[in-house]
């Protein structure tokens, strides 16, 4: 089998912190929250609606092919941000029309928000509900459209319905489409709208937390729905050396498994064999990771069965471990697709982006979150974890990019 | 070499439970006779369970039994969706919006929202936990789980992948297609049920065996989806090294440009009557397998599947249906 270096070359990202590569790295350096009063749906009658919600997006400036009303939110968000990846890798469509690709996006929840908003024309009495709504409510669009917006038509095209560690699941199908050379690009990440239907979901719960996030903190009251859309453009290292494209970071592998063993409480041993077959994968032991950029999504159940499995492979001195929720929310099926591309700016920038709102670090979770503030570091080899409903894990590996004699 | 060899299947559909009933198909309507989450797994577990899960988990209990394959860290599953319960979904909706207060919804009930419910219960009941991966697509979606299966298995993620997708009848479900439906396009009844295959890496033939030799999909992008198909096939015939005139049996989703791309191959094998959605293709594919069982050859036979959606999708798959020589 052949087995070619993989790097990322583009990114797109959408997200409550920030839009496109520029002011996303900002927001991730400075530590900013997304925070907001949620505005998608109304929030009377839940006594907090806050969320991480992306404000000030205009769609028609980043898709230019689909007319942008025939999309659902969380489309938009996917076919803006490829778009995005796609420019950001110095490339375009006639270009990559020539070649054969794979366009992949991961999601929790497709067009739930879309389904909400038909439910509540139900309800409404409306007799005549809109086929356009409908038509949004598709959840394979989220990756269909992206193909569409680029007008190629010779790719795979996948949604990958994998919950909260979907961005990962559709980031490695596409390294390994591009490592054994089934593909010579792929476009690849994750996408997700917030929705009533998820919100209340959580929230009866008791796992929305009232204000802020607070990732591996004693006082944690849990999670706040966020979303936004993380995508990745992937080529061969000698693709990108040969056009002289900038790299910001090589796959060097990744790991998937399933705990099959409950449907939300991540199981430690399981999440720790997760990240060993990622490693295994990359070709490195434990010793040679800086970062990890963990699931972390501020409820005890998660953050702590997360800190234990990486202390299992780790031992008493894992890297640095911290979590971008505390700035975006859980942006669900999105979450580890904009983690890669944090992942990506901080070793191409030199920083670790912080696990902000932090005051005290539960003892039950033993890690260095780096509270607060960014700090400059050399990363050589960052993971990006994934941890999703039923049990789903996936890890990816991402390492600085180092010519090899 | 190693190939990547279809080893078993097994189908819960109109036509009943398991492989005889399908292979037997005799049918009265469109929805699974007799079905229900408690009576095919028990009342364990299986309360709030929705029909879309437990067709999935018995669907796949019935290949792990009929196939004696290994399960555990070895053993993934990849499952096609439209979106998981739409009625779930709205139904969840529909009760924040209708409660005294938003979040009195039932708890019991937000997991069977998520669209991957389907694929995450089948690990739990089953033990499976190798990669566990749900796909949502239209009816190209079984073709596609097909695609993403070869590549774990090919990448040495997992040894052997259980593949199939799976669809419910609801009101939501029938309302939501009849609302998107393209003006052209002629409504089907809906049907519903899971099908499901063994997907392993093997490096000798058997009889009965199906090698899945390439899986091919293109995107219509200028209103001529007869053209994205024609591509498609022939990409994956190429790939096949598989000649089109060796084709002894074709299954398609029955659209026109199936029909006349299609047309005069010598055995046209349907897959379910009526419209499975996400669930179309993969039926279509066990139809073929249970075709070439119920004829079976002395000599190796080429089968085409192909899957054609109303979005613009194509997809296919070509199979060596490997025979049983004297």
């Amino acid at each position: 089998m052949r087995t070619n270096r993989v790097v990322l070359t583009g990114l797109g990202v959408i997200s409550s912190i920030g839009i496109g590569v520029p002011e996303f790295t900002d927001g991730l350096r400075s530590g900013r929250s997304g925070v907001r009063p949620i505005t998608v749906f109304d929030t009377t009658g839940f006594a907090s609606g806050n969320g991480c919600e992306v404000t000030d997006f205009r769609p028609e400036h980043w898709i230019r092919t689909m007319p942008v009303g025939e999309l659902g939110r969380a489309s938009r968000f996917s076919v803006a941000a490829a778009r995005m990846a796609v420019r950001d890798a110095g490339t375009d469509e006639q270009t990559l029309r020539d070649r054969r690709g794979l366009i992949s996006i991961g999601t929790t929840d497709g067009e739930a928000h879309e389904l909400d908003t038909l439910t509540e024309s139900e309800l409404a009495g409306g007799s005549a509900l809109d086929p356009l709504l409908a038509r949004r409510a598709v959840a394979s669009r989220l990756a269909t459209e992206v193909a569409r917006e680029l007008r190629l038509s010779d790719v795979e095209i996948m949604t990958v319905g994998t919950a909260c560690a979907a961005g990962n699941y559709s980031i490695g199908d596409g390294f390994d489409a591009v490592r054994a050379g089934e593909v010579d690009f792929a476009i690849c990440g994750g996408a997700d709208a917030i929705c009533r239907k998820t919100f209340a979901g959580f929230y009866r719960l008791g796992t929305i937390a009232p204000e802020h996030c607070q990732p591996f903190d004693v006082d944690r009251k849990g999670i706040l729905t966020g979303e936004g859309a993380g995508v990745v453009f992937m080529e061969t290292v000698d693709s990108a050396l040969a056009r002289g494209a900038r790299i910001y970071a090589e796959v060097l592998g990744w790991g998937l498994n399933c705990d099959a063993f409950h449907p939300v409480a991540p199981d430690q041993d399981s999440v720790a064999r997760c990240v060993e077959l990622a490693l295994a994968d990359a070709g490195i032991t434990p010793d040679q990771v800086d970062l990890i950029s963990a699931h972390g999504t501020g409820t005890k159940v998660n953050d702590v069965s997360e800190t234990k499995a990486i202390r299992q492979v780790y031992g008493d001195r894992p890297p640095p471990t911290v979590s971008l929720k505390s700035m975006l929310g859980h942006t669900m099926g999105a979450a580890s697709a904009i983690g890669a591309v944090a992942c990506s700016l901080a070793i191409t920038h030199g920083f670790i982006p912080p696990t902000i709102n932090h005051v005290r670090t539960d003892p039950e979770c033993a890690i260095d979150c780096v509270p607060n503030e960014a700090v400059a570091a050399e990363l050589d080899i960052v993971q990006n974890n994934g941890l999703a409903f039923g049990g789903n894990n996936a890890v990816v590996i991402l390492g600085r990019h180092r010519e090899r004699s | 070499m190693t190939k990547l060899v279809l080893t078993g299947w097994s189908a819960i559909s109109p036509y009943g439970r398991g492989r005889e009933a399908f292979l037997g198909r005799r049918a009265t309507g469109h929805d699974v006779p007799d079905f229900s989450a408690r009576e095919a797994l028990g009342s364990k577990g299986t309360r709030s369970m929705t029909r879309l899960t437990a067709l999935a988990i018995a669907t796949v209990g019935d290949l792990i039994a009929d196939t004696g394959c290994d399960t555990g860290a070895d053993t993934g599953l990849v499952l096609g969706t439209t979106t998981g319960s739409a009625q779930s979904m709205m139904d969840f909706t529909r009760s924040s919006l209708t409660a005294a207060r938003p979040h009195r919804v039932d708890p019991a009930l937000f997991p069977n929202t998520v669209m991957n419910c389907a694929a995450g219960q089948c690990a739990i009941w089953h033990g499976l936990r190798g990669p566990n991966v749900t796909i949502a697509g239209g009816r190209t979606a079984g073709l596609m789980a097909l695609s993403y299966t070869g590549r774990l298995i090919r990448s040495h993620r997992a040894k052997r992948v259980l593949v199939g997708a799976a669809e419910e009848c609801s009101p939501a479900r029938a309302r939501l297609i009849d609302l998107a439906r393209p003006p052209h396009e002629i409504p089907k009844p809906l049907t519903e049920g899971c099908a499901a295959t063994l997907a392993e890496s093997v490096d000798h033939d058997a009889p009965g065996r199906a090698e899945i030799l390439a899986v091919r999909s293109r995107l219509c992008l200028d209103g001529s989806p007869g053209a994205a198909l024609r591509d498609c096939v022939d990409a994956a015939l190429v790939s096949a090294s598989c000649a089109g005139n060796r084709i002894w049996a074709v299954s398609g989703t029955g659209t026109t440009q199936e029909r006349e791309l299609l047309a005069g191959r010598p055995t046209w094998i349907d897959g379910l009557p009526g419209d499975a959605s996400s669930a179309s293709a993969t039926f279509q594919l066990v139809s073929v397998l249970a075709a070439a069982e119920l004829n079976p050859s002395h000599v190796d036979r080429f089968a085409l599947v192909t899957a054609v959606d109303t979005d613009g999708s194509s997809a296919c798959v070509v199979l060596r249906l490997i025979g049983s020589p004297r």
